[in-house]
């Protein structure tokens, strides 16, 4: 079985707006998530990004989220079906112009904050989502969150025509049904080193660990989601990678 | 020069999530006496500009507004080729956002200062000076400006009978002909070089200029931009020197 892969959102500055140095993590990272200018990400942060992950062989995925700068694209928009279709197409061609202008391509669309959950919570979204990755081309996969019960998941896809990536995450508390413990519990996130690395783990050799009750939870998943915006998410990183090659 | 001066800065250029370098609008309102808040085109949002009325009134700090052109990616630093109309509305619509958000705070704006490249449109445009200010006389009269001086906005101000105040721009260099030396990118700078060079031009009304020349300047207000490298250590300095030297310090 293919190793675990690591996933990493980025190109998230804006403007005069700088994120940190994502040089660092994107020498880690097997994936990068790349902002396509709606939540993040302006046209010359864009092309920076897919040079830099060109150069260090990282696969780019585009990371389209909803028209809110201000927002961040975290805040939930009311939508129209139709609209999120054309607002990913729009989004994942922009970000492929950069990518072909570099000699590759978008590999893979991984929807962004707000977007993102709302595909896995509700039926239509993920429709959606899949109807714009199947038009944009033969192929191209949706990640989504890798949550307990992918048959229905699986069925939307297989219905669609579209290669699914589960996504998991090494430093989320999970609730029992798979989805990610919300930001509002104050252990929805994990700080200690030791727990991430050994939650990502168990991911990848299938094995159980610890939902937020304590309760055992299996995941099964082909990505997972990291972080390196700060020297202590990339020491974690570092640690992540170490771990799973020696997998 | 009298022994009152206002020292503005430029703040809550803050959009959404993210914030320049590092952030240091709650520092810097504590030293300054009056504050231009960016007004949603080229930085702020409704939010941000609320948080930095709050702040503004925590200390006393007289809140002017600061409309740049409509350009976040760019940050209102590149010129935009409008109608001297267009950017006249684009001017009154951040003023009347402020106005309102400020009016909420029980505070009346006490200024306007143009940003960025808008501000140097105005100082070197005529026709658009001319219609701005024309422009503020019927939507905010009274309304004092910030202009560089000698400039074609100050003229037309004056012109128009609006009360213009000059400003002294602490962390720029200055040349020959007292024009400011603009720079992309402004060096770390010595913060006591910077504090000795405001007390000379509050004390004398002289600055030395780049090819060292004794260049004569006329101010009410000493413009500290909060995005040099190490803004808030040249604001304590300056502030320290200032208030050391007997110099009062209060808006205009």
């Amino acid at each position: 079985m293919a190793r675990l892969l690591l996933n990493c959102d980025m190109g998230e500055s804006f403007g005069n707006w700088r994120i940190a140095d994502e040089a660092p993590a994107m020498a880690l990272v097997d994936q990068a998530n790349l902002a396509c200018g709606f939540h993040a990400g302006d046209f010359s942060v864009m092309a920076q990004s897919v040079r830099l992950a060109v150069e260090h062989g990282v696969s780019i995925g585009a990371h389209p989220g909803y028209p809110d700068l201000q927002g961040f694209g975290r805040r939930a928009m009311e939508m129209r079906i139709d609209e999120v279709t054309d607002l990913l197409l729009y989004q994942i061609g922009a970000l492929d112009a950069f990518c072909r202008a570099n000699g590759t391509q978008v590999d893979y669309v991984k929807p962004h904050g707000a977007l993102y959950h709302a595909i896995y919570q509700r039926a239509e979204m993920l429709d959606a989502a899949l109807r714009a990755c199947r038009l944009y081309r033969e192929g191209l996969p949706l990640m989504t969150l890798a949550v307990a019960d992918r048959a229905p998941v699986l069925a939307a896809a297989e219905a669609a025509g579209v290669p699914v990536l589960f996504e998991a995450f090494a430093d989320r508390a999970y609730l029992a049904d798979g989805r990610l413990s919300p930001r509002s519990r104050a252990d929805a996130v994990h700080k200690d080193p030791e727990r991430i690395v050994a939650q990502a783990l168990a991911i990848a050799r299938g094995e159980a660990f610890d939902d937020i009750d304590g309760q055992p939870m299996q995941l099964a998943a082909d990505t997972l989601c990291v972080h390196g915006d700060n020297p202590q998410s990339r020491a974690v990183l570092a640690r992540l990678r170490a771990a799973l090659e020696a997998q | 020069m009298g022994a009152q001066i206002d020292l503005n800065a430029d703040i809550g250029e803050r959009f959404g999530h993210w914030h320049l370098g590092d952030d240091v609008d709650a520092e810097l309102m504590a030293l300054i006496t009056s504050a231009n808040l960016a007004a949603g085109f080229h930085a702020g949002d409704p939010s941000v500009i609320d948080a930095s009325l709050v702040l503004a009134q925590r200390h006393g700090v007289a809140v002017g507004v600061h409309p740049g052109f409509g350009d976040l990616v760019g940050f209102g630093r590149r010129h935009i080729d409008a109608s001297a109309a267009e950017l006249v509305n684009d001017v009154l619509y951040q003023l009347g956002a402020v106005a309102a958000l400020a009016a909420r705070r029980g505070l009346a704006l006490h200024h306007l200062k143009l940003h960025g490249a808008l501000f140097m449109h105005a100082a070197r445009d005529q026709p658009f000076a001319e219609l701005l200010v024309e422009a503020l006389l019927q939507a905010a009269p009274g309304l004092p400006l910030y202009c560089l001086p000698d400039s074609a906005l100050t003229r037309a101000a004056r012109t128009g009978g609006v009360k213009v105040v000059r400003e002294f721009y602490a962390d720029r260099d200055y040349s020959r002909d007292g024009s400011i030396v603009f720079v992309r990118r402004v060096p770390r700078l010595d913060p006591e070089a910077v504090a000795d060079k405001v007390l000379t031009a509050c004390s004398e009304g002289v600055v030395a200029s780049v090819d060292g020349e004794r260049v004569e300047v006329e101010f009410e207000s000493i413009c500290l931009h909060s995005d040099t490298p190490g803004a808030l250590e040249i604001a304590r300095a300056v502030h320290r020197r200032l208030t050391a030297a007997g110099i009062r310090l209060a808006a205009v």
